[in-house]
């Protein structure tokens, strides 16, 4: 192998889902990038497209602009803005220490994306709290895993390789581990070939693990759910009493439906009933590492995650009121900041008002965009993994010109006029 | 920049000064001796009828990592009911009890205190625990890494391996964590309630690697003493919160063999079983065992009554108490076969028999212990109280006709188990300076603080005199950090960022080699990830780093 061959071989963390993976091995020049080990589909088709869609240059209202003219033209649009939303936050702990001061500052409201996610497992944290566990406690010692959904393979599609055990020399467990699937799988798809299935739709999660917990606890209950068999329920439940450490996976985008929170619920009461005479636990999975990281710096900085709102001066946690949607209906939003960097195929909300876009890819609809480096990719970033116990140092890999969201954010904060403090 | 404090009537216990009026120099950052003739003296702060002691440093704060912040989210109660609005020079924040970090820095300083140390530090949540400190103003922190409920410490010790490979990879993980202290919470029982063993005992093996807690204080504890770590095991004994396990932290102690110690939040290890409720003081026994090992020292973790939310790495008991929960809710995590967290909302009430009793066992220990220097002030923040607390702790401990007003308002039946009315005792602000600042900072092994002589960081507090203990110790009239004035008169009129301190070791660079495996095979990162730089901890975290070496332990 050349040197230039090693130089451009790199080890690195991959930043496109939450489960930060650390083992993929990744060719990358300033022409090209793409996988050699240990990548999955996602990791495969972020890498390839990473280099081309290069964006170097700045766009007012369509036009090329140097980057200093767009970070003054920036400065002073949020300068004006009396009713400012900065969304998106596809950041790392870097961007969103540098997005929350600037939220502070301008009095604006602060969320992931559009504001809508990540309220049903935060909800019941807050309502409830719950039993979870990490990866590696799953690797180590999990014998049975229960995933809910497609949701977690369609987010991290790593996640069962990373869960199962690799047996070291100095490993003398016998440990085997079952996995299984409860939810509608397509029987084409790789993933969940040899996991032992049970069919059912989203909406009947809930109503399942309550009669598994029914059956744990000896009570009484309809046992004709109608989708699942008395027989099936036995099975499942034999299977979860008998094991020494099952874990019950889950991702928030599969109970995005009416009583979807209650669904969650009946799955942590479960949990909750098994580690009374048992061990077990939940593992909720992120799609987007910056859903952790983001939450974790907001309930650090201020004690609430996002969507957070600064309108009052004090921070204020009422996500149904400021979600996107309800601001635009309100007319509660004057200037749109969209911070980008990871997960570019997010939608940046449509919206009356005037949007700046930071990010690496150039949208169609901003009337100022400023390209970034991706986080971890072309500067190093801090990002939490979907356990968010784990965070990491993801050190880029391509070098590159381009500014973070974190420097950007930073260059306009310093230019805000003393009476915007 | 020269500046002359004047004045002022100094309670230096380092330097032995108790009470003397003299006059301070500061140059710069850093106090000097009595500056050359003709020297100029950029400002002059009067002191006169002030009294002065050096910043205060809490030894044992939960301060930064995920079991803070997941208690910050779960307290909606107390985040919704308690907010700050952001004010140009302070940022916002909420939380009275678990406190956003930007607040937290704030209240700390407004206290006087200058340091604190995070005392559980989870490896793998080690950059978190460090970003959240970097974002908490006004002090200088550290933090004490948590092992004995490790994996691969304990298969280390189940397997027999070496004390010098041991040794390698204790003094590895604390570099590699950017931590100053090692401390071991119920000691291999995190590890155990993953195996599902719902109780252990000092002497009783963990069902999965037969090694019993006693052997990994005496393994921990050895070590710490071996590459010269100046805090000794800061312990969270077995059997937290259990009637009669004071037997079990006598039995800790024994089993490091004369070894030095520290018994972290002891106040909820020294309970009975004596009475009716089956529930009693023991803080006798404890107070006795300090005295006669006068290598081992204690912080009380004391409580007082109000709605609280207790964190701890120790799931065995967390769980066990879930049930006591107030308001009913509580979260636990296993976490990456190193350790654990579990979250629980309590309130102690002053008509509770059990919490009043434990209200009373920590003055009982505070008072009852004779050596200043091996005894210091915390609340175990937040798990007796918040730290906002501490100047009413302290006089309680000043004013006796104030503590037996207290013991008057409290449960009566709890009143008549402790002998606190019997206790004359009150602290002199001597003792109160040893507990609050002297004696962290030579238990720790820091040089140039918790002190006021020449080259000490001048982190310094001036006090006004008032009758009301409580009075003095809450509005300090002026706070410096770093030689800089940053709260006056209970206003705060400079924010700087703290630095982090961490110790500096050696160990033998092979134990990488078998540790890389271990986190191929076994962990969920490469090992070359796990680290943290000091590059990283200054330019990405965001903290200064300071390193401590020593050459003999403390």
């Amino acid at each position: 192998m050349s040197t230039a061959d090693s130089k451009n071989r790199h080890e690195a963390i991959c930043p496109f889902c939450a489960l930060l993976c650390d083992d993929i091995t990744v060719r990358a020049d300033l022409a090209n990038c793409s996988v050699e080990a240990n990548g999955c589909k996602l990791a495969e088709s972020r890498y390839s497209t990473i280099v081309k869609p290069r964006h170097d240059k700045c766009y007012l209202y369509g036009n090329p602009v140097d980057r200093t003219e767009a970070i003054q033209t920036a400065t002073e649009m949020i300068s004006k803005s009396r009713a400012l939303v900065i969304a998106g936050m596809l950041t790392d702990v870097a961007g969103t220490r540098a997005a929350l001061k600037l939220a502070e500052r301008k009095s604006a409201v602060i969320m992931q994306f559009d504001g809508t996610r990540n309220r049903l497992q935060t909800s019941r944290v807050q309502r409830s709290g719950g039993y979870f566990t990490t990866l590696a406690e799953i690797k180590n010692r999990a014998d049975l895993i229960i995933m809910f959904g497609r949701g977690p393979v369609f987010a991290c599609p790593r996640i069962l390789d990373l869960l199962r055990p690799q047996h070291s020399k100095s490993d003398s467990s016998s440990r085997k581990v079952s996995f299984v699937s409860v939810g509608t799988t397509n029987r084409d798809d790789s993933t969940f070939m040899g996991l032992t299935s049970f069919e059912c739709n989203p909406e009947q999660y809930g109503m399942l693990a309550d009669a598994i917990r029914f059956r744990v606890q000896n009570k009484r209950h309809n046992s004709n759910l109608g989708f699942i068999s008395d027989e099936q329920i036995g099975r499942l439940t034999g299977m979860i009493t008998k094991a020494n450490y099952p874990v019950l996976v889950w991702s928030e985008s599969d109970f995005e439906f009416a009583l979807g929170d209650l669904a969650i619920d009946s799955i942590n009461q479960l949990i909750e009933t098994l580690n009374i005479e048992k061990r077990c636990a939940g593992l909720v999975v992120s799609g987007s590492a910056s859903s952790p990281t983001v939450n974790q710096v907001a309930t650090w900085q201020f004690g609430k995650p996002t969507p957070l709102s600064f309108r009052s001066g004090k921070p204020n946690y009422f996500p149904e009121y400021h979600s996107f949607d309800s601001l635009e209906k309100r007319h509660d939003v004057d200037l749109v900041l969209w911070v980008g960097g990871l997960d570019e195929d997010r939608q940046i909300p449509e919206s009356t008002a005037d949007t700046i876009v930071i990010s690496h890819s150039k949208p169609t609809n901003s009337q100022l965009f400023i390209p970034i480096g991706v986080p971890g990719i072309h500067h190093d970033a801090h990002l939490f993994r979907t356990d968010r116990v784990v965070a990491m140092h993801v050190r880029h890999i391509i070098p590159s010109l381009l500014p973070s969201g974190a420097e950007v954010l930073t260059s306009i904060l310093s230019k805000l006029e003393p009476d915007q403090c | 920049m020269l500046t002359r404090i004047k004045g002022g009537k100094i309670y230096d216990p380092i330097n032995g000064i108790d009470g003397v009026v003299k006059d301070l120099y500061i140059d710069e950052y850093k106090i000097i001796d009595k500056p050359l003739n003709g020297a100029k003296i950029n400002e002059t702060i009067n002191a006169e009828g002030l009294f002065i002691m050096p910043g205060g440093i809490d030894i044992h704060t939960h301060i930064g990592g995920g079991k803070v912040n997941i208690a910050r989210m779960m307290m909606t109660e107390e985040t919704d009911a308690y907010q700050v609005a952001y004010g140009g020079l302070l940022r916002s924040g909420s939380g009275r009890i678990v406190p956003s970090t930007f607040l937290t820095g704030y209240e700390y300083a407004k206290l006087g205190y200058t340091m604190c140390f995070e005392p559980a530090i989870v490896p793998s949540n080690a950059r978190q625990a460090h970003m959240e400190m970097a974002d908490t103003p006004l002090l200088d922190t550290g933090g004490y890494l948590m092992l004995g409920n490790d994996e691969y410490f304990l298969r280390m010790m189940a397997t027999g391996a070496e004390a010098a490979t041991i040794r390698d990879y204790i003094a590895f993980m604390v570099d590699a964590t950017q931590c100053i202290g090692v401390k071991v919470v119920n000691p291999g029982g995190i590890s155990a309630f993953k195996f599902n063993q719902r109780a252990l005992d000092v002497d009783e093996p963990h069902k999965h690697y037969g090694v019993t807690p006693g052997e990994i204080v005496r393994m921990l504890s050895e070590i710490l003493h071996d590459i010269k770590l100046s805090h000794p095991l800061h312990v969270h004994a077995s059997n937290l919160g259990v009637p009669g396990n004071f037997a079990s932290t006598i039995n800790t102690v024994k089993a490091a063999d004369g070894l030095p110690l520290h018994l972290a939040h002891v106040q909820f290890h020294s309970y009975g079983t004596e009475g009716k409720q089956k529930f009693s003081s023991a803080a006798t026994e404890i107070a006795n065992l300090v005295k006669q090992n006068p290598q081992i020292s204690v912080d009380v973790g004391h409580v007082m009554f109000n709605q609280t939310v207790t964190i701890s790495a120790d799931t065995m008991h967390q769980f066990a108490n879930r049930n006591h929960a107030h308001p009913r809710k509580s979260m636990f995590l296993d976490i990456e076969c190193e350790a654990g967290c579990g979250v629980v909302p309590f309130r102690y009430r002053s008509n509770s028999y059990v919490n009043a009793l434990q209200w009373a066992i920590g003055l009982e220990l505070f008072l009852a212990i004779d050596n200043p220097w091996q005894v210091f002030l915390t609340t175990d923040h937040p798990n007796g109280a918040s730290f906002t607390t501490y100047p009413h702790l302290i006089r309680l401990l000043m004013d006796k006709g104030c503590r037996d007003h207290a013991l008057s308002t409290i449960n009566q039946s709890a009143a008549n188990m402790s002998c606190v009315s019997e206790i004359s005792r009150e602290y002199s602000l001597y003792e109160i300076a040893i507990i609050t600042r002297a004696g962290p900072a030579r238990s720790l092994g820091l040089k140039d603080r918790g002190h006021l002589g020449a080259g000490a960081n001048a982190d310094v507090v001036l006090y006004r005199q008032n009758d009301n203990w409580e009075t003095v110790f809450a509005n300090p009239a002026r706070v410096m950090k770093d030689g800089r004035t940053v709260v006056l008169d209970g206003e705060i009129k400079h924010v700087v960022a703290g630095r982090s301190h961490r110790a500096s070791l050696e160990y033998d660079q092979n134990i990488k080699r078998e540790l890389k495996n271990y986190f191929e095979h076994n962990g969920s990162m490469r090992l070359s990830n796990f680290s943290i730089s000091d590059d990283e901890m200054v330019n990405a975290i965001g903290s200064q780093v300071v390193k401590h070496t020593w050459n003999s332990t403390a």
